[in-house]
């Protein structure tokens, strides 16, 4: 689903050129379950930003659903972001003034989806992070978690390959956390590859694999898809 | 296209921000506003100027006798000139560029006129056929005085509305008798002209009928006469050649002002043109100044609601919006501010307008605007919002959604 060959980003500053990524390769399979941990400054953020077509890199390649990801336009970027990959971010960032519907509806307009066969649809994402009874109302209106899982439906409600998730349960309690993740393993079971950026080690624990991230470059892969049946028990 | 999600976003925003909206769009509404008074007030003086003109072709040029001022050729100062047929045969064979070219003659005083039992006294006008294209007089009923009259010393005679008025009521006059002074003269038309009422009380009568009357003088009072389509160059050159051959004719210093009087209405039509004109660019420069600052002012606004909504950009962006649909949300909210506010401003302006409309002062008359105006000004709107929404939109297309995103 995703695969890094050889990626390096640099930032050009008017004294020095600070190298973040320093050359990751890395192949996630489709349907996988990651998470990507490393202290701050590790590269992780950047990462994920590369890998959301948010960022371009310096050097190397990067194929996202067997598509060479190099070197969009602004407009090309946007496509691929739309169709192919849901975010959830740490800070929820769902538009204030908007309604739980229609922020979850809010991707569909860019894909020109007719406005009340989109407002539907959202109200069918909400009913699935069991939100229902919330659609119309505001994010202020609603609790951490409840504005998280209205992103989680966001994310989901384009049918994306992939959702990219940067320290989603960064602003939750543990309790809700554990909600979340276990929104996020219902999303994986049903076949949607999920990478997630965190620094939380009981919440890497919960992924099928983690990846970790020192200095620009990956200093572990640890594979849990063999000793961890417990979180297998769907598969 | 109407997009009614975009429409929605847009009044969000402006709700959002009710007050910074308002003020915004009070720069734009004030400029337009102002520049629409302002032209209405000047297309009011320029009204007023064409209704002060309004009886008299402004291509004429009217000559008068006076007294020499100076001594010429061993005559004294002081002597009167005096205009004969002469003079009007001579102007009509040697300047065939005049257009029109009349004398006038009065008959001393307001005359008597008596029709049946009613006596009224009214003013005479012993005139050229010529005449009625320097007055601006249009016949309603008959004919004006021809040619023929002239040639044959008719006693006849056209009267103003005025007079048909008063002394027939709503009877019609052509063919009937009236007595003026001693005399019994048949109404041949009946006039209307834009100069108003007293230019109506005048009773026109063919000039040599006059003379006739007048011990058969061949005297001439005035001359007046057109110079068609002539420039201003070329009207003046005239002008002064008219000047020199009555100078020779009449024995007169041709620099001696005071010998004849010449009156070019076209010269003075002009000063006040070009002070118009002057008025108009005036007023189109400052118009358009305070539009441009209500222009940037709404690109000000703009910019900062930009800043203001860098992280919902972001977030727009990270979940497929494209850089256009950015560009062209930011421009529309632009447009519909600026062509609201601009047209709020235009009809406040034409409503303000119609009210100053009953005002009537010398050179002042019914202010207005040209419809046309209106049109421009639509195109303006549009293009000056769109001008105003585009340096903040390009600002927010380029927005990265991780550095908006941060916070």
């Amino acid at each position: 689903m995703i695969r890094l060959e050889g990626i390096r980003k640099s930032y050009q500053t008017a004294f020095t050129n600070l190298e973040v990524l320093k050359g990751i390769d890395l192949e996630i399979e489709r349907g996988d379950f990651v998470s990507i941990m490393g202290s701050s400054g590790s590269g992780k953020s950047t990462l994920l930003n590369i890998l959301g077509i948010l960022d371009e890199y310096s050097q190397g390649a990067y194929y996202l659903d067997d598509t060479l990801i190099q070197n969009l336009s602004q407009k090309q970027a946007a496509h691929y972001r739309n169709r192919l990959l849901g975010f959830v971010f740490q800070s929820f960032n769902l538009l204030s003034f908007k309604t739980a519907a229609e922020n979850v509806a809010l991707p569909l307009y860019y894909q020109k989806v007719d406005r009340k066969k989109r407002l539907v649809m959202a109200e069918e994402y909400l009913d699935r992070v069991g939100l229902k009874d919330w659609a119309h109302h505001l994010p202020s209106q609603m609790s951490g978690g409840q504005q998280q899982r209205v992103a989680i439906a966001r994310a989901l409600i384009t049918q994306p390959k992939v959702i990219l998730a940067d320290e989603p349960t960064g602003a939750l309690d543990t309790k809700t956390s554990y909600e979340v993740m276990d929104l996020f393993k219902q999303v994986n079971d049903e076949g949607i590859t999920v990478l997630l950026v965190t620094h939380e080690t009981d919440i890497a624990n919960m992924t099928n694999r983690i990846i970790r991230l020192k200095d620009g470059l990956i200093e572990g892969d640890l594979s849990r898809n063999q000793n961890s049946n417990a979180l297998q028990s769907g598969h | 296209m109407f997009d009614i999600d975009k429409w929605s976003e847009i009044f969000n925003s402006i709700q959002r921000h009710k007050l910074r909206t308002a003020l915004t769009a009070l720069g734009v509404f004030w400029g337009i506003f102002m520049l629409v008074l302002l032209l209405g007030a000047g297309q009011g003086l320029e009204n007023g100027v064409e209704f002060e003109f309004r009886d008299d072709a402004t291509n004429s040029i009217f000559v008068r006798r006076g007294f020499t001022s100076m001594p010429h050729n061993g005559l004294p100062a002081g002597r009167r000139i005096q205009f004969e047929n002469a003079d009007f045969e001579y102007l009509a064979e040697q300047f065939p560029e005049i257009e029109y070219l009349t004398g006038r003659f009065y008959l001393s005083g307001d005359q008597t006129i008596k029709y049946g039992n009613t006596t009224l006294a009214f003013p005479t006008r012993a005139v050229h056929p010529d005449h009625r294209f320097l007055e601006n007089t249009m016949i309603t009923k008959g004919r004006y005085i021809n040619q023929m009259d002239l040639t044959e010393v008719r006693k006849v005679c056209v009267i103003g509305q005025v007079v048909k008025k008063e002394i027939f009521g709503d009877d019609n006059p052509i063919g009937q008798e009236i007595q003026i002074g001693p005399n019994a003269y048949k109404v041949i038309g009946e006039y209307y002209d834009t100069g108003g009422d007293n230019e109506m009380r005048v009773i026109y009568i063919p000039i040599s009928t006059a003379q006739k009357i007048n011990n058969g003088t061949r005297e001439i009072h005035h001359l007046m006469f057109t110079t068609g389509d002539m420039p201003l160059d070329e009207v003046n050159e005239l002008e002064g050649k008219v000047r020199f051959a009555m100078s020779q004719r009449h024995q007169f210093d041709v620099r001696d002002r005071r010998a004849i009087w010449m009156f070019n209405l076209g010269e003075e039509y002009q000063e006040i043109s070009n002070l118009l004109w002057a008025i108009k660019a005036f007023v189109w420069f400052v118009g358009i100044g305070s539009i441009i600052a209500g222009v940037i002012g709404v690109s000000n606004i703009m910019l900062i609601v930009v800043k203001d909504r860098t992280k919902e950009i972001g977030v727009r962006k990270a979940l497929g919006a494209t850089p256009q649909s950015i560009i062209s949300m930011i421009i529309q909210e632009s447009v519909f501010i600026t062509a609201l506010a601009g047209y709020a401003g235009l009809a406040a302006g034409v409503a303000l307008l119609a009210l100053l409309g009953s005002v009537e002062a010398d050179y002042f008359r019914n202010p207005s605007i040209d419809i046309k105006i209106g049109v421009v000004a639509t195109l303006v709107l549009v293009l000056a919002g769109t001008l105003a929404g585009l340096m903040p939109a390009r600002q927010a297309a380029k927005i990265n959604p991780v550095e908006a995103m941060k916070d």
